[in-house]
Formats: structure tokens, sequence, C-alpha cells
């Protein structure tokens, strides 16, 4: 992979191959069996018979960063683990992505005391956040079906990578919303001023 | 004890899902001879008073009367401050320095026994009074009688409090986690280090009631450029 | 004052340290224990917690005693209505007011059920973590029928907060007795499939019996409570030594273990969750059929629904209630329960206040976590799994 990675331009040619490649990995994703808190529990129950998180997504969990392509936070992030939970996320290869699962990892929860890190996307760069506390079995199917729909446009081997390609991603699919919903004039309007909808309206920049 | 149906016959009598009576060294089941009196002695069904029921779980709620003060009164005199009751509860508050004698009088005295240690904990009475800031609280279980007993100490904030690891093996992570987050020092403790803190936290001891509830620092992960930002950001500087 | 503890780096050379992580698939969670081994016998174990430290108890001295009940789910989590009922039975005898008689027998039958469903937990991951994998998937299959009744009941599976103080504030919802009924018709077959499984399994006993054995006199020393303790052969279950609620009116028996080893403890709690079935199936027959839910009249009580709507005396007191808070007498309490893994105690120091001065829990498997040295010396690594599992933690409520 790394002889081809990053070295085409996006062509026909190359989106089907990712595409191949991707729908390989969305349909595959290895989990990192990582619960910190309550909803571990949850997490456990939506692997276990009656939601069966696993077997029907083809989704297996291995113990190992190193044989996991998915991270599951599920818990709160204490400072004490944070480091630990930065290690982790070193040691898993590349393509990986971060679930970001109910209150705690997402914000920090109820608890916002001294020994807890306010939300796991200040350790590790996040996918999906699923809100809840817990959230329900269901709630984290959701988040996982969406990071589906994420995986499923991940560039190999067209040259896309980090935080900036994100935003562009991003920007690019409220773009095609807009135009779905009204028309094309809304989708000039972003284009033309540049500032994507979110920023324009909250004046919130990102660097 | 409870009985199942029985399983096949062909199974080793060790294998059986029935649990029988312990079949204890004799000393030890002599000494744990179970219930003075009985709690409660409840026959049929009876009105409940939506009123707290005291029930007598910590002893007779008389000086006079509770042989746990009567017995400490007359070994240790003038080392028993104070008694107080409140709904049930029985609170005696000592003298700190002779805590770990205390404990081992209330263990080792045959008609208390009190050999289970339920509770340590420490009170910040920074609010409440100046001193000493501390209160260490024992919260001792006696077994054969079934009734508990509080011990406070007062410990002021350079003053180390003596440790009851030698009376009890459970006061080892009680009296940790005490250090941890009041920092009291236990003077004879074998291995006093930070728990539920990472060891080398230096910003202080989180349950003093001068320490702010969000901490003084945030937590930056180092070489981490893509934190998310958050929109309103909280001072921490002594929230 | 800095405390400098000399450890010493074995000078032996046979000795390893080996560090099982904050991350592993058997620790129950974010427990680290360094063991230190000489071969595969253990000479040395450290266990250090507090990766899931989050300041409960400092949020407990900021919050009305109204407020403060959600953060008591999340500390044992899967076993959360012990944990509110415990808290709440505090903050009732700090005030003087118990719950009227139908509330308390549904009280009993939500722990009862909650103790099943934490033992199902237990059970689940202990047999995953010693091999048998096929019976968390059992368990946790049982477990989803207890969770359903949870949220029918309340709302919420997990996270529960579903006790009040002065009993229930709202209605039981119709068909919930049905469910319960259900479940009780359905479990006792299930727990003898487990049974079956595991009680006499050759390989099950090879691996638990003679395993981290836990002398009565140390188990005492060590204040352990609940299945540690009573598979050592202490009998010592606040339900019969100091009861609360409705159970000194129940029939039920608790079973004592004799050799005080993995296997005892097992059959235990395996005990325990029939004698919880036999404790719903009393409550369910002797509770009265109707009856208050809720204490009235009482200004620590949360007003009833309907006059709060209609009555604007009520709606005034309802607000009060919701934002002040009620202030509690002056006074410090411990109440203790017993929880599904042992003595839960909650210490609360009230200075008259709207808001507790001290809120402590006393939880059980932080007590109950310090014996694994005890009984990990001289044992094989691959005890170690087990033992952690025997105890029954759930590192929530260790750090707290």
């Amino acid at each position: 992979m790394g002889l081809i990675e990053g070295k085409f331009e996006k062509n026909v040619l190359t989106t089907s191959v990712d595409w191949l490649f991707n729908w390989g990995r969305r349909s595959s994703l290895w989990w990192l069996q990582f619960g910190l808190a309550c909803c571990a529990i949850e997490m456990i129950s939506a692997s276990m018979p009656r939601f069966d998180l696993s077997e029907r997504f083809g989704m297996l969990y291995r113990a190992t960063p190193r044989q996991a392509d998915l991270m599951f936070v599920a818990g709160t992030v204490t400072k004490k683990m944070a480091p630990t939970v930065r290690t982790l996320y070193d040691q898993m290869a590349d393509p990986k992505w971060v679930i970001s699962m109910g209150s705690c990892a997402n914000v920090g929860g109820p608890f916002d005391t001294y020994a807890v890190v306010q939300g796991v996307d200040q350790v590790v760069p996040v996918d999906v956040y699923v809100p809840g506390c817990p959230p329900l079995p269901e709630g984290l199917y959701y988040g996982v079906l969406e990071l589906q729909n994420k995986v499923i446009k991940y560039e190999t081997i067209a040259k896309q990578h980090g935080v900036a390609a994100a935003d562009i991603e991003r920007d690019q699919d409220r773009i095609a919303a807009r135009a779905a919903i009204t028309g094309t004039d809304a989708a000039i309007v972003s284009s033309q001023t540049g500032l994507s909808s979110r920023e324009a309206t909250t004046g919130l920049r990102r660097d | 004890m409870s009985q199942n149906p029985a399983p096949d016959a062909g199974t080793p009598p060790d294998a059986q899902e029935t649990t029988q009576l312990p079949a204890l060294d004799t000393q030890v089941a002599a000494e744990l001879a179970p219930v003075i009196e009985p709690a409660t002695d409840q026959t049929g069904v009876q009105e409940i008073n939506p009123v707290w029921v005291y029930s007598g779980y910590w002893g007779p709620l008389d000086e006079a009367q509770h042989p746990a003060i009567i017995g400490l009164r007359a070994q240790f005199g003038d080392a028993i401050e104070e008694v107080t009751f409140f709904r049930d509860e029985v609170t005696v508050r000592v003298r700190t320095e002779q805590l770990a004698e205390i404990c081992t009088f209330l263990r080792d005295t045959p008609d208390l026994k009190y050999q289970m240690v339920s509770d340590l904990t420490a009170v910040d009475m920074l609010n409440l009074r100046s001193e000493p800031r501390f209160d260490v609280v024992v919260t001792l279980y006696s077994i054969p009688r079934r009734w508990r007993l509080r011990l406070k100490a007062g410990v002021r904030e350079d003053q180390p409090c003596p440790t009851l690891t030698t009376v009890y093996a459970a006061a080892g992570w009680l009296e940790r986690e005490c250090y941890d987050m009041f920092g009291i020092v236990f003077a004879g403790h074998p291995d006093l280090r930070r728990m539920l803190l990472a060891e080398d936290w230096d910003e202080g001891h989180p349950l003093r009631k001068d320490y702010p509830m969000r901490g003084y620092k945030q937590y930056v992960q180092p070489g981490f450029a893509g934190a998310a930002p958050r929109i309103r950001e909280t001072p921490r500087e002594g929230a | 004052m800095q405390i400098e503890v000399e450890r010493q780096i074995g000078e032996n050379r046979r000795e390893l340290v080996l560090n099982m992580g904050p991350q592993h698939p058997s620790t129950h969670g974010v427990l680290r224990v360094v063991l230190t081994l000489e071969g595969e016998t253990i000479v040395a174990t450290d266990p250090i917690i507090g990766y899931l430290h989050r300041g409960v108890e400092k949020i407990g001295e900021n919050r009305r005693y109204s407020q403060f009940t959600p953060w008591t789910d999340r500390t044992d989590y899967v076993a959360a209505p012990l944990n509110n009922l415990g808290y709440i039975l505090a903050v009732e005898k700090l005030c003087g007011i118990a719950a009227p008689e139908r509330a308390q027998y549904w009280r009993v039958i939500m722990a009862e059920l909650s103790r099943i469903a934490s033992h199902l937990v237990w059970l689940g991951t202990h047999a995953l973590d010693i091999g048998a994998l096929s019976m968390s998937l059992y368990c946790f299959r049982e477990r989803e029928d207890i969770l359903d009744i949870f949220e029918r009941f309340c709302g919420a599976r997990l996270t529960t907060n579903m006790m009040e103080i002065g009993g229930f504030s709202r209605e039981i919802p119709e068909g919930l007795t049905d469910m319960v009924e259900a479940f009780l018709k359905k479990f006792p077959a299930h727990q003898q499939e487990y049974s079956d499984l595991l009680t006499q399994n050759p390989i099950w006993i090879a691996r638990t019996r003679g395993v981290g054995i836990i002398e009565p006199e140390a188990a005492i020393s060590y204040g352990l409570t609940g299945a540690c303790l009573r598979g050592s052969g202490i009998n010592y279950d606040i339900r019969k030594a100091q009861p609360y609620l409705v159970y000194d009116r129940l029939d039920f028996e608790v079973p004592i273990g004799t050799r005080g080893d993995v296997y005892d403890r097992y059959l235990v709690r395996m005990e325990e969750m029939r004698q919880a079935l036999r404790i719903i199936r009393q409550c369910l027959d002797q509770m009265p059929t109707d009856g208050p839910l809720m204490l009235n009249e009482s200004n620590y009580v949360i007003p009833p629904h309907a006059t709060v709507l209609r009555t604007a005396e009520d709606m005034q007191r309802h607000f009060v209630w919701v934002i002040k808070g009620f202030e509690a007498p002056k006074g410090e309490v411990y109440m203790a329960i017993e929880h599904s893994k042992g003595e839960l105690g909650y210490y609360i120091y009230s200075d008259g206040t709207n808001t507790p001065y001290r809120m402590r829990l006393r939880t059980p498997d932080f007590v109950n976590l310090q014996v694994l040295p005890y009984m990990a010396q001289g044992a094989m690594l691959a005890d170690v799994v087990a033992l952690i599992g025997t105890i029954d933690i759930v590192l929530g409520s260790v750090d707290r």
C-alpha cells in the first residue's frame, strides 16, 4: 500500500479502486476493546446477542491496538488515563478512526472536575461523536453507520490527508446538502464568500 | 443454609451446588459466635411508620449503658473527649495520639470485638472551625454484636495522625486515599503514596475546601495540534 | 510534605516486573496491576487504581441533596439502582423520614433485580476471563430482560436514577408487575443452565478450586464484605444483621462458603441470585395493593405531581424544592446497605445547609480490591485474572 498511497490524483480509476478498498474497510472494522466506564457496559451489551454489533457488521474486537482500526472511547477520560489513550491511538496503524461514545468522551460529561479531561478530542482526533449517557446500543449503531459512511469516502491512493482535508470535505458535504434542499443559489453564495456556512453565522474560525 | 435439588447421584459430593455450614477453625468459630441478641424481632406484618425508625444498630444511645463507652472511659479516661448521639448513631471524639491504642482495645476486648473497619475517611472542617483543621473519622463494626461505632480524631494541618495499619489491614488503602485527597500524613504507614490521582500530581489535595472543583490546570496533550476548540473557555484559575 | 517511598527493584535477577496495563481485556476496566514474577509464580502485586477517578465526592459537596443521585449511578454502573438506594436511604436517615410501605417493597424489588443484573455481569466477565466465552453471551442475554424492566420503570437501562427521597413520585407503570412475574418465571431455568455449564465442570473446578484462598481472620482484617467475606465463612449480610427497608419481613437465606477460594465465592454469588428471586417473589405477594408511593407533607420531599399543576401553593413549594433545595438537619449519618459487591456505605456530614458538607461513598470494591496482593502471593500468573474477577470490581466504584 505504501507504494501507491498518495501518488495518484483523483480520477475515475482511482475512485473505483478506492471504493473497493473502502468497502472492504468499512465492512470489517476491527475495534479496539477499550471501555473506560459506564459506556463500556453498553458497548459490551451492543456486541452481545440482542444487539449483535460484532457479527452483523463484520466487526471484531481485538485486545491489542496494533490489530485494530477503530477505537471506541467509551467512558470518561481522566487526566491520569489520557496519556494512555494517546499511546493506544498512536499504536494503531493507519487508516484508523475514533468514535467518541457518550457524553464523558464527547465533552467531559457530568464530570467537570479537577481530574477529568473535558472531552477525548483534546487528546485524539475524533471522527464520530455519539451522544448519550450512556447512549443506547441503537445509538451506538447509528454512530457506527455514520462512520461507515465516512469510511467509504476515505481516499487512499489519491492525495488527501489531515485536518484541512477533513474541513474541505465537510464544506463540500454542506454545499451539496444545501443545494439539494434549496437549489443552487445557496451553493453559489457559500462558495463565493469563501466561508463555510457555520463560520459565517457564528464567526468561529478554526485554524 | 440453602438447599437445592440434588444433582445426579454420580457426581462427587464436593462438587455439589449446596454450601454447608463453615467448618472453621474452632478457635475462630468460637470468637465469631454469632449474635448476642438479634437486631430486630419481627413476626408478621407490621405498620411502617413513615418516620425513620431508630433501630439500635449502634448500641444503646446512653453513655452510661453503652458497653464500648464504658470500657473506653474505664481504660483511657480523658482521652475520650466527647460522645454524641444523632439518630441512632454513636460518635466518640478521641485524642489523636491514642487512636491506635483505642482501636486495638476495641478490637481485642472479648465483649466488644469491633474487628472490622467499615470506613476511614476525613472531613475538612475549614469552614466550620479553625483548629484543628481535619477530622479523621473511623467507623468500626462488630460482627458478634452487630453494632457500629464512629471515632473522630482532630488533626491539625501539619500534624501526622497515627496509622491504623497495625490494627486493621483495611486501613492501608483507606489511609492512602485520605493522604491523597486531604494531605493528612499517617505516621508509620508502610506505603504512603498517591492512589486515586497520578503519583506525580503536583496540584495539591483535591478534597480540601479551598481547592476549586474544576482544578487548576487543563489537560494539554503534548504534541497534539488538532485539539478541538471549545466555544466557551471556562476560566480555571481559582474557579 | 513529600513522602519518600523507597521501592527496591529486585536485585534478584530472576524477577520480572510485568505490567498488566490499564488497557487490558481482563481487568474489568482501567485497572493496572504491576506484577513481580519469578518465572510463573507471583512474588508481589501492586494494583494501581485511579484511572477513573472523577471527583464524585467533590461534586457531592457542591450539589443539593436531590441533585446528587445521578452521580451515584455512575460509580457502580452495573448495579445503579442499588447505588441510588444507598444514597437515598442515607439522606432519609439524615432527615429522619422513611418512605411509605408500597414504595419500600418496590425499592426492594428493584434492588434485588439490580443485584441479579450485577451478578450476571460478574458471571459473564469472570467466566469470559477464565475462558468460558459463551457464558458472557448468555448472561448478557438475561441481563437484557432486567434492563427492559428498568427501562419500563424509569426510562433508562443503565444509569437509572430511579430512587427518590421519600418514595417514588410517579405511579408504577402498568404492565410492570407482569414483566417482573415473567422474569421470575423465566430466569430459574436459565440459571440452571449456567450452573450446569460451570459448577461441575472439571476445567472450571481446576481453575477455581483452591485458588485465591482468603483466611477468615484476614478477610475480617481487610474489611472485606459481600461474597468475598461470606465465601470465607463469616456470616455478615447487612440485610440480616442491620435490616433496612422491609428485609426484616422477608424470609431468605444467606449462603456461606467454606474454604474461601474462588469456587466458593462463585457458589455464594450463584446462590445469592436464587435468593434474590425468592425475595422478589415474596415482595410481589406481600405488597399492599394500594397505598401511597410518596411521603406526603414533608419539606424534604418533592410535592406530588397532581397538586403541583393545580394549586399555587404546591407549585411554589415545588419550585423552591427544585431550585433551592431543602435544608437538611445538622449532623452526620453513615448508612450502609448490602450492595451486590459488599457493604456500600454513604457518610454524609451535613452542616445544616442545602448541600452536604462532606459526601463520602464507602464503596465495597475499593476495600475489597486491597486483598488482591494477599491472594496473589504465591499464585501463578494465569490465576491473576481469576483473582481479579472473583473480587468483582467495577472501576467506577473503586475510583469514584
